[in-house]
């Protein structure tokens, strides 16, 4: 078992304290006025992955898909819920993140390697096979926000996938670039799934989700609503999708 | 005519044995026959389990109170026998109030035993939420005195409480502690320690590379800033008060020098460090990076100006006169002690600045204030003894004056002035970082 999440519940605290400063909160604290919600981001997942699987979330927008992968991925806790996971996670929450703009790709990578959780000598092994996937070898010594956004997901997938992890998570980036880098990147985690890594990825393409996927978790509103077989679960989201728009157009 | 429950479905999830997940039964059976394919219910029973999941997460996180029994669990004789028991434990109260307690619907509110914890939401907002069903499952409710003692109730206390329906039965089942929380993420799970050992240097050291880089990446001038700010306050104090006020003897100038040296380390390397990780956050809201790493490599920037210091300071060593010897060795320790204070400070106004974003203006005062009651630019003998209290809880004052006696005085400071140097030190550092460690789980909601 790769993945396995029990009963996983997260839980956001909303409300005004974030913009006040330190005296306004001992005000608010003393007086007893503070207003905090909470905000019920996921509620009671439960699901489990083997090696090899490749998951796909799908829901509405606010479903909490993003939510669950950052609780994978270990940068939220739950508030209920247990979660077990094992083995090296190379997560793409976002494409930016970890890269700074005025540093070049060199060394954006190694510095993207690092944060990854690589060693040095990896990274030096896998540098030629990183540039060369992303097609930047051209480009080694540009700082990185002279880069097209085409690009900067180019070398950010490179990098997430080749250096061969065990647990691959994808919030959606799949759906940035053009047509030649969705097809690579879709030979790519198909290479990826049958070397038995495990994947996460949201997606709201329902075909990508069909053609890739073999497991899908379907959540709404943070709640769970199915987890199985990719391909039952995915005609009836099709069909789910379509009765909300036909309702919407009666009205 | 909803036949799909989301409910029932998750039910299936949840209890006892995992089945392997058989595809047809936990997907959403919508009627094939009906024209609304069962969407409308979808949404509306998912909106409604919605409602009941959220009034049965508890308001107070702590609380999570899933006890909800479906029939009645007493008899009308216990129900009298439970009343006799309550009304008898009320007069053991000193407050009357909670004579209407039981007609309650609010929770208490819970005041954080630290300075971040959760917070819990108001009365108001939690009575709106709960509708009529959660009577039943209605908490304790305690003294508002109590209430701030403690974090978490549990009926089997054995204090006179106001006993609620569930109050001393013994078989009722105990509340189940707070329900276990386990994250058990174990990337990389074959690594040997040298292996974590190289990838977290790995990672300091490109995060160091990062720093210099773009800090001092425009002029020359950008570094040595750094280093010619102390001096040029070492001058002003110099001329102002060696040679205006003339209050200084013979070793004044080196006096001064080690005085700000260490108080310009200090507060340059506490402020840095308060912004590393609120700095970092688009990294870390998104990556799970360990955080005290960020923490330590802002810190290496600070030791790093702090030793192009020490090369002028030893300039001015030889100038003044200073004896050189091998007792001068010992100049690590306070540096060393320093360091891990630094480090220390760092983790608790990270943290803060993290919550509070004008930490960082209080921090700048109280730096100066510090200035002021450090002795760096008059002698300690100037207060009267019964003042000296200040300069002794003073940490920065003990490090600049174990300095001042090596370097000046060339006497080795005793084991008193050893010990209390370092136990400031390691007190900083453990306090930090406990109390990042219990914060840290909160970052991401702030950042």
């Amino acid at each position: 078992m790769v993945i396995d999440v029990k009963n996983v519940t997260v839980v956001y605290k909303t409300g005004d304290f974030k913009q006040i400063g330190l005296k306004e909160y001992l005000v608010r604290k003393i007086k007893g006025t503070m207003k905090t919600t909470q905000f019920v981001a996921l509620d009671n997942i439960s699901f489990t992955l083997e090696d090899g699987d490749l998951l796909g979330i799908i829901g509405t927008n606010g479903a909490g898909k993003s939510t669950l992968l950052k609780v994978i991925s270990g940068i939220m806790q739950p508030v209920k819920g247990r979660i077990s996971v094992n083995g090296k996670i190379a997560a793409l929450l976002e494409l930016g993140s970890g890269f700074d703009p005025d540093l070049t790709i060199k060394e954006n990578i190694y510095l993207r390697g690092a944060i990854l959780g690589y060693t040095r000598a990896f990274i030096d092994e896998k540098y030629p096979d990183i540039l060369e996937y992303s097609e930047l070898e051209d480009f080694e010594d540009r700082p990185f926000k002279q880069l097209s956004s085409g690009m900067k997901s180019r070398l950010a997938f490179a990098i997430a996938c080749l250096v061969e992890p065990d647990i691959l998570i994808l919030d959606e980036v799949l759906s940035v670039g053009d047509g030649a880098f969705r097809v690579k990147s879709e030979k790519t985690m198909m290479e990826i799934m049958n070397k038995g890594c495990c994947t996460l990825f949201v997606s709201h393409s329902v075909p990508q989700i069909r053609r890739l996927c073999n497991k899908v978790l379907w959540l709404d509103k943070g709640k769970q609503i199915a987890f199985g077989d990719a391909n039952t679960i995915c005609d009836k989201y099709e069909r789910y999708l379509e009765t909300v728009a036909n309702m919407n157009k009666k009205k | 005519m909803s036949e799909f429950n989301v409910d029932d479905i998750l039910a299936e999830f949840r209890d006892g044995a995992r089945k392997k997940v058989p595809t047809s039964d936990n997907a959403p059976a919508p009627k094939t026959t009906s024209k609304n394919i069962g969407a409308t219910d979808i949404i509306k029973s998912i909106s409604e389990s919605q409602k009941k999941t959220v009034t049965s997460t508890a308001a107070n996180d702590d609380d999570y109170d899933e006890y909800k029994p479906t029939e009645p669990l007493f008899s009308i004789e216990q129900l009298r026998k439970i009343e006799a028991q309550r009304k008898e434990s009320f007069k053991n109260l000193s407050n009357n109030e909670k004579a209407e307690q039981p007609a309650k619907k609010e929770t208490q509110e819970k005041p954080a035993p630290a300075v971040i914890k959760e917070e819990k939401p108001a009365p108001a907002f939690v009575k709106e939420e709960k509708p009529a069903p959660t009577v039943v499952k209605e908490k304790q409710t305690e003294k508002p005195k109590e209430a701030v003692l403690k974090k978490e109730k549990t009926p089997q206390q054995t204090k006179p409480k106001p006993a609620t329906i569930f109050g001393d039965i013994e078989d009722v089942k105990k509340k189940p502690a707070r329900e276990e929380v386990q994250v058990n993420i174990n990337t990389n799970p074959f690594a040997s320690f040298a292996d974590t050992i190289k990838q977290n240097r790995f990672l300091f050291e490109e995060l160091v590379k990062r720093d210099f880089k773009k800090k001092y990446k425009r002029t020359v001038l950008g570094m040595m800033w750094s280093v010619i700010s102390p001096f040029l306050t070492f001058l002003v104090q110099l001329i102002i008060f060696g040679f205006l006020f003339r209050r200084g003897d013979s070793n004044f100038i080196i006096y001064l020098l080690t005085g700000n040296l260490m108080f310009h380390f200090f507060s340059d390397t506490t402020t840095t460090g308060m912004f590393s990780l609120y700095s970092n956050a688009g990294v870390l809201s998104k990556i799970n990076v360990s955080k005290s790493i960020f923490l330590l490599s802002s810190n290496v920037a600070g030791i790093f100006n702090f030793l192009l210091t020490l090369l002028v300071y030893f300039v001015f060593m030889i100038f003044t006169g200073v004896n050189f010897g091998p007792h001068l060795i010992l100049m690590i320790y306070p540096i060393v002690c320093m360091i891990l204070f630094n480090i220390g400070i760092s983790y608790i106004l990270s943290a803060l600045f993290v919550f509070f974003r004008d930490i960082q203006y209080l921090y700048s005062i109280a730096t100066n204030l510090l200035m002021y009651i450090s002795a760096i630019f008059y002698y300690a003998d100037a207060l009267p003894a019964n003042m000296q209290i200040v300069f002794a809880i003073n940490p920065v004052y003990r490090y600049i004056a174990y300095m001042r006696q090596l370097v000046i005085d060339s006497v080795i400071p005793d084991l008193t002035s050893h010990l209390i140097c370092l136990g400031f030190a390691v007190g900083a550092l453990s306090i930090g970082y406990i109390f990042h460690k219990k914060t840290e789980k909160n970052f991401v909601y702030y950042y």
